[in-house]
């Protein structure tokens, strides 16, 4: 039953129970591919500066959200709260859900002292951009910025494995 | 694989045109059917008053499906969801390699229906004769707010099939043959008492080969774990459908590992 839904950080232990949520929202998804994107996102790092995965659970335990989320240092905010590949399931009722998840990501942010949240969707929360965007503002969100995506050639035919070639390395600048 | 009842109804027309003649709006003369309904204590329903039931009954249409008859195909039109009201439903995807890979089984009470964007994640076929509660996506979802205290019950409802996987990756993950046969046999038991029937013995609704496409395991390798379970007196196979726990700690020991 979903009467609490309670925020946890995801954790090694739970990788394998959040893949059912991920395989909905992204189809073709292997347990290989996910467990490999979400470790680094679980690994250690400072204090001041922490990262991770968050999930909405219900009261038996069972994952219904997730969110990736980073605390970045923002020439202009000087704090500010990143959360991506966030996760809702088209369920009916969605509308709890969703207020649950985004209300976690707002006391996280608060809690680690942000001034802002950047919330970042690509169609991964299974709702239309038009039923996004009246969310996002229903909670106090509003557009920002100009955010631009490019899908580059692969080269070796493989564009998954090119693509998290990227990620990497953008983590690995991070981590420096 | 679908019986050759359901394929003879694909002769005639497409799957979900033969699930549209097995639907009926119920005559308006009798009583309605959640007047009736066995699995109404355990489904979204229960915390209705009257008149939120009737207005939920009016979108409602109840679908009898025969054993081994699809209830719909991984990407199909998402138009319906589902409240299952009697009889039990897999849920399955085919891999890439043509591999089936059995998800989660769901029972009386449970939410059917989870989806990306306007298509289902993967197909639902009746084990057994089924009765469900067929509502249109769109007007259930209409209604949320009119009634807005059935959202918070929907979405537990809804997310049983997540449910239903999240307890199979466990499975899958950590536990050896020998432990994902007990942990099933255990988690259908609790299952049936949660939903007011008895737990002993075990009514396993679902073939050997399900089973197995649903433990990641080859079918021997179920059979043989059935064998040695019964030989060492833990369960009895009364028939082939139901099993006696005869030693629940020591099956709970199992389950759990040790």
């Amino acid at each position: 039953m979903v009467d609490t839904l309670t925020p946890r950080f995801l954790d090694r232990s739970t990788i394998d129970k959040a893949f059912p949520l991920v395989r909905n929202i992204v189809p073709g998804m292997t347990t290989a591919r996910w467990t490999q994107f979400v470790r680094p996102h679980l690994a250690p790092r400072s204090p001041d500066w922490p990262r991770g995965v968050m999930t909405i659970q219900n009261a038996a335990g069972y994952i219904l959200s997730l969110f990736a989320f980073e605390v970045r240092a923002d020439l202009h905010e000087s704090r500010i709260f990143h959360m991506d590949h966030i996760m809702i399931p088209n369920l009916p009722g969605r509308g709890t859900l969703w207020a649950s998840t985004i209300g976690a990501a707002e006391r996280l942010a608060e809690m680690n002292g942000c001034r802002a949240i950047w919330a970042e969707f690509r169609g991964g929360a299974g709702l239309s951009d038009k039923d996004l965007l009246t969310s996002l503002e229903k909670s106090g969100y509003a557009p920002e910025g100009v955010r631009a995506f490019k899908r580059l050639g692969a080269k070796s035919g493989r564009a998954g494995d090119g693509g998290d070639e990227i990620t990497r390395s953008a983590q690995g600048l991070y981590d420096a | 694989m679908h019986s050759s009842a359901c394929r003879d109804d694909a002769k005639d027309t497409m799957s979900r045109f033969s699930l549209a003649a097995r639907v009926r709006a119920h005559p308006l003369h009798l009583a309605s059917p959640c007047d009736t309904c066995q699995a109404r204590e355990f489904s979204a329903c229960a915390p209705l008053t009257a008149e939120e039931q009737k207005r939920l009954a009016a979108i409602m249409r109840t679908v009898n499906i025969e054993p081994h008859c699809p209830i719909f195909d991984e990407a199909d039109p998402a138009e319906y969801v589902y409240t299952i009201t009697a009889g039990t439903v897999k849920v399955y995807k085919l891999l890439g390699d043509g591999r089936r890979q059995i998800t989660g089984f769901l029972f009386a009470g449970d939410f059917l229906g989870l989806t990306h964007n306007e298509v289902y994640a993967y197909s639902a076929e009746a084990l057994v004769p089924t009765r469900l509660c067929r509502f249109p996506r769109r007007r259930i979802e209409a209604l949320l707010a009119e009634i807005p205290h059935l959202e918070q019950r929907l979405l537990a409802m809804a997310s049983h099939e997540l449910a239903a996987a999240q307890d199979q990756m466990v499975l899958l993950g950590r536990k050896s043959a020998r432990e994902r046969v007990v942990s099933l046999i255990l988690m259908l038991s609790n299952s049936a008492t949660r939903h007011g029937r008895p737990g002993d013995p075990v009514f396993l609704a679902m073939s050997r080969s399900d089973i197995a496409d649903y433990l990641g395991l080859t079918t021997e390798t179920v059979s043989r774990t059935f064998t040695s379970l019964k030989r060492q007196g833990l369960i009895e196979l009364l028939d082939d459908k139901r099993i006696r726990l005869s030693r629940m700690s020591a099956l709970r020991e199992i389950a759990d590992g040790f």
